[in-house]
């Protein structure tokens, strides 16, 4: 493990097992309005005086980043998780963000530093006063101190409209809380707190599925500072912050923070995220990964001992494995030895209305079995699902795994469009090709179809056949062909 | 008197097996989609997952699953996915003489490269792996596939030398559903929590709140100090922490002394070590 302050465009390589921790990555630019100004200046033109003037250019740009709202595609995972209830005791909740940059986005206030995140995870319990609190729906306006919007004794932002960056519109949607101006105060990290409350963790993705992965792995979190609550129902909300500057920066003491609060009472923040979550119960984890919640692929698997995969098929068992139909048991042996080499019994509905039920087993069994080919070791060639259907006369019953694969193939061929036109046209190609190999050989290994003379090849050299077709042309008709063939062939004998 | 079918000539020609390799000689290379396409069936992409899992008896929530792949089953949908295109017997024969080269460089190269082009990687600079049968792997149902989406597979071969396996799919083919497919049969299979999403905590919980602590780590390796040196977690009541008081002490403990002991180095202290559990697999012998 190492860490370093990483530059925006640094890129990942974390060794396998390894979790690369990152103060925090910022952003060339935050977020915000920005003019570029480009003056030029031309001197000691010869024979200019004064110098010509070259008018400058004006280019206000914005960097725009999320604000009020968060796409939820952008949080990766949160901790805990809302259900069910999971064991960490003691554990500090957080948010993975699949921005690496975004706790360092913006300015947490005009004058403070970029290394301060913006986000805050805030934690609220059913035991604090006003229990955990309502995320509502509105707009912008409802933050902003000139919205309007904002009840007596109700604060948010320090934000104005003119503070929007441009492509900002008080009228945008975005979801926010309110929190008693005491609770506030004793749980939102301190100004000083904060910095040490967002870092950013470069892991190796080799080994992760698909969904889960961001393709550079750097993940930006933001961690909450409370320990949740133990029994109650807990809430945490990733908030924005800015704006809070005056509101956290006394808060050396919290007496400082209500102070700047001026009174107010309710403090309202912009939610970009939250859920709730419960302490207790086991680690899913735990379970899934115990012994007896493990097994092969099959209703009752086989029995496993000790340790928790084997496989107990026989090799090259292509069927189901037939009792003798004399026991007694025979029906109770063929459903076990089925169900735990991988079959279900389904309803099979045949094409003429009848209906009974069936094996069937899909591509991913419980046993060892190698590629059944034929006797002389070549291919086996299907050209139906029907001729893939397996019937068992011992039990009655059909094998439809096979015919539903060549069915499955089929159909998904179908709906890929792309693949059916490239197969068709190269079909198509090798159709030609194989028909201009067959002219070419039939016209030099003859005697088909015409009958050429032996050495036809030589006779093609020699103009001969040339002279033949165009005569046959002129003249219509076999007989005529043969006879110019005939008149012609000097090397060889013609045959009839 | 029943006519023999009238067959064209080249359906004739291709009739005769010693003909079939002349075939080879002037036709082309299948198109690079048809190659794709059929690798992504190969490794099951795209097969609704009632077809895996027919019976949800086969794996009920909260469980996982290990399996093989039935080679015979992926040759008979690729057979039907060939069918398309069959219209005629000569489509067919066509089909089948040209099964070398429509088939054989899905899983020579194609099929091993899926996933490596999902994540972006340069396949074409790589060396070409062959699909190695019988394929292995695991189905997992359980609220962690969401919980930990990140999860982090690692395994190695059941033949020495126990390399690790190609991944050739780790993803999520239905919700709450966790598919891992190896090339070649797993020895065994580790599966660790996603370090992105490793979480904070404090230890020493029981006497909460006055001595939460936490076991101070190197700062180069990660790795516990030998012998144990908790440091006290300080908070501002109401289970609240005093993150620049907690850092501050920390950074007083470490020994050597840190130049800077910023989020990075209070998030190696901070963190809780990612849970592992390891499967090892029992092969029956042959």
């Amino acid at each position: 493990m190492s860490d370093t302050q990483q530059s925006a465009d640094d890129h990942g390589g974390v060794p396998v097992g390894d979790i690369r921790f990152y103060q925090a990555i910022i952003p060339p630019l935050p977020d915000g309005n920005y003019t570029l100004r480009a003056r030029q200046t031309l001197d000691g033109l010869p024979g200019a005086e004064p110098s010509p003037s070259i008018p400058s250019v004006t280019l206000p740009f914005a960097v725009r980043g999320p604000r009020f709202t968060l796409n939820p595609a952008d949080i990766n995972s949160y901790f805990p998780p809302p259900s069910p209830p999971t064991p960490f005791e003691g554990q500090l909740p957080h948010v993975v963000v699949a921005r690496k940059t975004l706790p360092w986005e913006r300015l947490l206030g005009p004058d403070l530093d970029q290394g301060i995140p913006w986000l805050g995870l805030l934690v609220v319990d059913e035991d604090d006063p006003g229990g955990i609190p309502k995320v509502h729906s509105g707009t912008v306006a409802d933050l902003l101190r000139d919205g309007g919007k904002l009840p007596p004794g109700t604060i948010g932002p320090a934000l104005r409209t003119g503070d929007l960056d441009d492509g900002e519109s008080a009228d945008d949607p975005c979801s926010y809380t309110e929190l008693p101006a005491d609770l506030f105060a004793s749980i939102v990290p301190r100004l000083a707190d904060l910095p040490f409350l967002a870092h950013a963790r470069g892991v190796d993705t080799g080994n992760k599925p698909i969904e889960g992965i961001l393709a550079e792995g750097i993940y930006s979190v933001v961690v909450g500072n409370r320990v949740p609550h133990g029994s109650a129902v807990n809430g945490a909300f990733l908030v924005s912050l800015e704006g809070f500057g005056e509101l956290l920066a006394g808060q050396a003491d919290e007496e400082a923070a209500r102070e700047a609060a001026d009174g107010a009472t309710t403090i309202r923040l912009a939610v970009l995220h939250s859920w709730n979550f419960q302490m207790g119960g086991e680690d899913p984890f735990d379970v899934l990964m115990s012994a007896d919640h493990s097994g092969l692929l099959a209703i009752d698997p086989p029995a496993v001992t000790e340790v928790k995969t084997g496989a107990n098929c026989t090799q090259q068992a292509i069927t189901v494995p037939a009792p003798d139909p004399s026991s007694p048991a025979f029906v109770e042996e063929t459903v076990r030895y089925a169900r735990q080499s991988g079959y279900a019994a389904l309803t099979h509905d045949f094409r003429d209305g009848g209906q009974t039920f069936s094996w069937y087993r899909g591509p991913v069994i419980p046993c060892l079995l190698g590629l059944v080919l034929n006797e002389d070791q070549s291919n086996p060639v299907f050209r139906t699902a029907d001729s893939l259907l397996r019937y068992d006369p011992a039990s009655g019953l059909f094998d439809t795994g096979y015919a539903a694969a060549f069915e499955l193939g089929w159909l998904l061929a179908l709906q890929s469009e792309g693949f059916v036109i490239s197969l068709r046209s190269y079909l198509h190609q090798a159709k030609t090709k194989g028909l201009r190999l067959v002219n070419r050989q039939q016209l030099t290994a003859g005697p088909f179809p015409l009958n050429l003379p032996a050495d036809g090849a030589a006779s093609i050299r020699n103009g001969v056949v040339l002279d033949a077709v165009v005569r046959w042309l002129a003249i219509p008709g076999a007989d005529a062909l043969q006879a110019a063939l005939g008149s012609t062939a000097s090397t060889g004998e013609v045959t009839s | 008197m029943t006519q023999p079918p009238r067959l064209s000539p080249l359906h004739r020609f291709l009739s005769d097996e010693s003909h079939q390799r002349d075939l080879f000689s002037v036709v082309p290379q299948p198109p690079d989609t048809v190659h794709q396409w059929l690798a992504q069936l190969v490794l099951l992409n795209g097969v609704p997952f009632e077809y895996l899992v027919p019976d949800d008896a086969m794996l009920p929530p909260e469980t996982l699953r290990f399996f093989f792949i039935d080679e015979n089953w992926i040759e008979r949908m690729i057979d039907g996915a060939l069918s398309v295109v069959a219209r005629t017997g000569l489509d067919q024969l066509i089909t089948d003489t040209l099964r070398t080269v429509l088939r054989d460089p899905v899983s020579d190269v194609h099929a091993t490269r899926v996933r490596r082009r999902l994540l972006g990687e340069d396949v074409t600079s790589a060396e070409p792996e062959a699909l190695n049968w019988p394929l292995t792997g695991f189905l997992i149902r359980s609220v962690v596939a969401d919980n930990w989406k990140g999860i982090v597979v690692e395994n190695t071969s059941k033949n020495p030398p126990h390399a690790p396996l190609t991944i050739l799919r780790l993803d999520q083919p239905a919700r709450g559903v966790v598919l891992g497919l190896f090339n070649g049969q797993l020895g065994s299979v580790t599966f660790k929590h996603p370090p992105e999403s490793l979480h904070f905590g404090v230890d020493g919980l029981q006497d909460f709140p006055p001595t939460w602590r936490q076991n101070l780590r190197y700062l180069d390796t990660g790795k516990y100090y030998d012998p144990l040196e908790p440091v006290c977690v300080l908070h501002r009541g109401n289970r609240v922490i005093d993150v620049v008081g907690t850092a501050n002490a920390m950074k007083a403990k470490l020994d050597p002394a840190p130049a800077a002991f910023t989020s990075a180095e209070f998030a190696i202290q901070m963190i809780q070590s990612p849970k592992s559990v390891a499967f090892e697999m029992m092969y029956p012998a042959l």
